[in-house]
């Protein structure tokens, strides 16, 4: 099933200031214009670049009157890396036990 | 653990998908690492999720790949299943036994990178961050 373009995680962080403003809003909530500070780009572009990474579930808004303020949802890339983490210890431990299975084997 | 396994990686490839590959030097030769690979009482000892995935590809004691069924635990914030296929590749050695490799690939789609809200903490910020660097290695 292809992914929806502005769903898509890989494509979103393949561009350097996304990933540059995703890393940042990890550390801490950030308004646009205190976001916009730290990058050479204008204030349209970054909030071009938040709505994408909204579109992916890697940013949350969080509005205070006229303020919004943006932060990080790492949890968005949270189901990826457990499944790495899982698969990483699990095929060792099956091998080692494949090993003793073909030492049974009749030959 | 024997020395002979090497140790899996986790990437974050190119093509979208996310993979955990191993691979391991058996004394056995290929015939027989395919017969513990394929007859189900033998994989019910050692590998009992295998038996009822759907073979994609077959290729006698050289190849073998089928799509993974998702353990309970494979499922993304929204709880849907993380689909995956496993590949296992059979090289003769000369001395007689056999290479294995094991690439298991999850395919990353939309759903994996569900919509969740849940309060930030520390622990997911370094998490997120070995992501990024997995990530930034594939771009």
């Amino acid at each position: 099933m292809p992914a929806a373009p502005e769903t898509d995680l890989f494509r979103t962080l393949a561009d350097p200031t996304r990933r540059a403003v995703f890393e940042r809003l990890c550390r801490q909530e950030m308004s646009v214009s205190e976001l916009k500070a730290g990058f050479a780009v204008s204030q349209p572009a970054i909030s071009q670049h938040l709505a994408t990474l909204r579109g992916a579930g890697l940013v949350s808004e969080r509005r205070e009157g006229r303020f919004a303020y943006y932060r990080a949802e790492p949890e968005a890339l949270k189901a990826l890396v457990d499944w790495v983490d899982r698969y990483r210890s699990f095929w060792p431990e099956r091998l080692e036990r494949l090993k003793t299975v073909l030492k049974d084997i009749e030959p | 653990m024997t020395d002979s396994n090497t140790v899996p990686t986790g990437d974050f490839l190119a093509d979208r998908s996310v993979m955990v590959s191993t691979e391991c030097d058996l004394p056995e030769a290929p015939e027989k690492v395919w017969k513990a690979l394929t007859t189900p009482e033998l994989l019910a000892k050692w590998l009992p999720e295998a038996n009822d995935c759907e073979i994609l590809a077959a290729e006698p004691n050289r190849l073998l790949r089928y799509r993974w069924r998702a353990g309970e635990e494979d499922r993304d914030a929204a709880g849907r299943e993380l689909d995956s296929v496993v590949t296992f590749e059979l090289t003769a050695r000369p001395s007689g036994g056999t290479h294995l490799r094991v690439d298991h690939r999850l395919l990353v789609t939309a759903p994996v990178i569900s919509l969740v809200r849940t309060r930030q903490e520390p622990a997911a910020c370094a998490f997120a961050g070995s992501a990024i660097c997995l990530l930034r290695r594939a771009a």
